[in-house]
């Protein structure tokens, strides 16, 4: 059973409920972040931003529309967008909890482990570029992210049937670019997302 | 015993979640804008000739905006000339930021729209076809604690066409960049 009693809208409103939410959820967003982002603080920043997006917005939840996991995976996916709007634009962000204040040596240690346990997926990310952006985000959480499509769609707002198809595009897009020696130019590991073991509903 | 990042997150997340329930915020769980202004502006006037076309102002001497702050935290703004530039869209997202109001400022590339963005053709004096955007903006925007209000520039970057306030940042719907194309001629 993947949500919580009383689901988000619960948990924002009772800190012991908020509590088990967040422990469920902590450990796989921060690896969502560390697949996506380069340094410790900013894993810590934004793991702040996502669980206070979930307090701001825990309203919008909609069980039918899928699971607490997939709507998580949504609000953590506008979060680093928006930070990389925010860093391209050099803007400068009023944080409400600064995560990257409660650091201590440890956790960046830590952090620093886990951010280069991912870097294959940060390599495999960096691989999709190119593709259009409805059928990256797919490939990203069902490949990269390990979410069901069923999941990934709900994740983008999107029906179970256009995920399945932008996500067969996307591999095959990859397919067709991957260099038929099996070597990889860049480095990526872009046979890692083409058969990503994600994508059954 | 040592506690880690993520146990110090959650004691602070906790209090947040005290604080919020000790002092009731009003949920706003939609976007705000309610409708289209058919204001139109000419996406590429430069190019295309077409003069831009805006709503009756205030006069010049005026502010573009007024900022009032209630007691209750929230935030009225109030659009009095819609030809807000860059700068001092940037300028209002220091006096929203005290109050918790995040405040995005896009600037397009030169022929580019947001994706979805309603856009009508028309033709300039010399034949040529045109994309204008329709402005979509409201006079007055409420605007609580959390909230993203989103400005979208074109590269001119004399005008927003597009600005929208988001419940929470988490609802903010990113800009996908697209050339306009006309339909069929």
């Amino acid at each position: 059973m993947d949500g919580i009693r009383g689901g988000p809208r619960a948990a924002a409103r009772d800190p012991q409920l908020f509590e088990e939410f967040y422990r469920r959820h902590v450990e796989a967003m921060t690896s969502f972040l560390a697949r996506r982002v380069a340094d410790p603080h900013t894993v810590a920043d934004l793991t702040a931003e996502i669980f206070l997006a979930v307090l701001d917005s825990a309203d919008t939840y909609r069980p039918g529309r899928g699971s607490e996991t997939a709507w998580l995976y949504g609000i953590a996916r506008n979060v680093v967008s928006s930070e990389r709007r925010r860093v391209a634009r050099e803007t400068v962000r009023d944080r409400r909890i600064s995560g990257r204040r409660l650091l201590e040596p440890d956790d960046i240690a830590r952090l620093e482990d886990k951010l280069d346990a991912e870097s294959p997926g940060r390599r495999a990310l960096a691989a999709l570029e190119r593709l259009p952006a409805g059928e990256r985000a797919v490939l990203e959480l069902v490949a990269v992210d390990q979410l069901t499509v069923a999941e990934a769609a709900a994740a983008l707002d999107i029906t179970k049937v256009a995920a399945r198809v932008r996500l067969h595009r996307a591999r095959k897009s990859l397919r067709e670019e991957a260099d038929p020696a099996g070597v990889d130019p860049r480095g990526t590991s872009l046979s890692y997302v083409i058969e990503g073991t994600g994508g059954e509903a | 015993m040592k506690t880690t990042f993520e146990d110090r997150l959650l004691v602070e997340l906790r209090e947040e979640i005290e604080r919020r329930e000790a002092v009731p915020v009003p949920a706003v769980r939609r976007r705000l804008f309610t409708g289209r202004r058919l204001v139109l502006a000419a996406a590429t006037c430069a190019a295309a000739g077409l003069a831009v076309v805006l709503a009756p102002g205030t006069p010049a001497e005026s502010p573009a905006y007024a900022v009032e702050r209630h007691a209750d935290g929230t935030v009225t703004l109030t659009v009095k000339d819609q030809d807000i530039d860059v700068e001092a869209q940037r300028e209002l997202a220091r006096k929203l930021s005290p109050n918790g109001i995040e405040t995005d400022v896009q600037i397009l590339r030169p022929g580019y729209v947001c994706k979805g963005d309603p856009v009508i053709w028309a033709r300039t004096p010399q034949g040529e076809r045109a994309p204008l955007l329709v402005l979509q903006w409201n006079r007055k925007i409420t605007l609580h604690r959390g909230n993203v209000l989103v400005f979208v520039n074109r590269n001119d970057r004399e005008l927003p066409y597009r600005v929208y306030v988001y419940p929470t940042e988490a609802d903010v719907e990113p800009c996908v960049p697209v050339k306009p194309k006309p339909n069929r001629s």
